[in-house]
């Protein structure tokens, strides 16, 4: 269930089960539990870290804000999946970090920053965009949708292509 | 209850972290918001969470002025009206 247009009640709902359904591997470890910060109904924004034994890690965040013009919903506007190798740690608060400037190691990535939302897989370049995704809708995935996919490619060793179903252009 | 932690700012607590920002990087909020230079080179997550607290603000601000408008709103209705009881009420509310 991604939502494009929600509300917090709502989509707090849906996680809240997503959540308690979800298994996470023994190799995994929640180094930053899933935290909701909500302003209203309409407004929120959340992040979500786990870590694995071999050095790779997810990062899941998103925000979401009221969507102007319409009264009482609110739309996704930031967001960034990410699952690759730890390449450095934020001194602050010692989580995997990550710098779009560089050429940090990427596995998958989705994200909105600075472009449309947009595809990077397998290196931090080219930003794919959506119409070089094939069988895919990257504004349909979201942090369940993406951390179930990593377990899953995790365990079955198949290609994160074949776990998400798109081809590249 | 659910395992899935939830946090609420307030408008100082937001403000707070903000500043934390602005000093860590010795830049102000609208910079940041306009340098696509600096922001290219910090760490993403730092990114999304100034980004982040900023819309808070923005939001909480928003609701405040919303509830200051109804207020002030519901002051000058009572003031055209005869009874000066309904002031009392108003500024109650």
């Amino acid at each position: 269930m991604a939502q494009l247009a929600t509300t917090y009640g709502k989509y707090r709902a849906y996680a809240d089960s997503e959540y308690d359904a979800l298994a996470i591997p023994s190799d995994c470890t929640e180094t930053l539990k899933l935290i909701f910060t909500p302003v209203n109904d309409v407004a929120w924004s959340s992040r979500w870290y786990l870590e694995f034994t071999d050095g790779k890690y997810i990062r899941a965040v998103e925000r979401f804000q009221r969507w102007p013009g319409l009264t009482g919903i609110a739309k996704r506007m930031t967001v960034a999946y990410h699952y690759g190798d730890i390449v450095r740690r934020n001194p602050d608060d010692n989580l995997p970090g990550y710098v779009s400037a560089g050429t940090d190691q990427v596995d998958i990535r989705i994200d909105n920053s600075c472009a449309p939302i947009h595809l990077h897989y397998q290196s931090q370049n080219p930003h794919i965009s959506q119409s070089s995704v094939i069988g895919l809708d990257l504004e349909s995935v979201d942090m369940f949708i993406f951390v179930k996919g990593i377990f899953r490619h995790r365990a079955t060793k198949k290609p994160l292509e074949s776990i998400f179903k798109f081809k590249i252009r | 209850m659910s395992p899935v932690r939830e946090q609420v700012l307030t408008l100082l607590e937001v403000e707070a972290l903000i500043h934390k920002f602005e000093e860590k990087y010795q830049v102000s909020t609208t910079e940041f918001l306009t340098s696509t230079a600096l922001r290219a080179n910090m760490l993403d997550d730092e990114v999304f969470q100034w980004e982040a607290f900023n819309a808070h603000r923005d939001e909480l601000e928003r609701v405040a002025e919303g509830v200051r408008s109804a207020y002030l709103g519901n002051v000058k209705k009572s003031t055209d009206e005869t009874h000066p009881a309904n002031n009392n009420l108003a500024l109650a509310a």
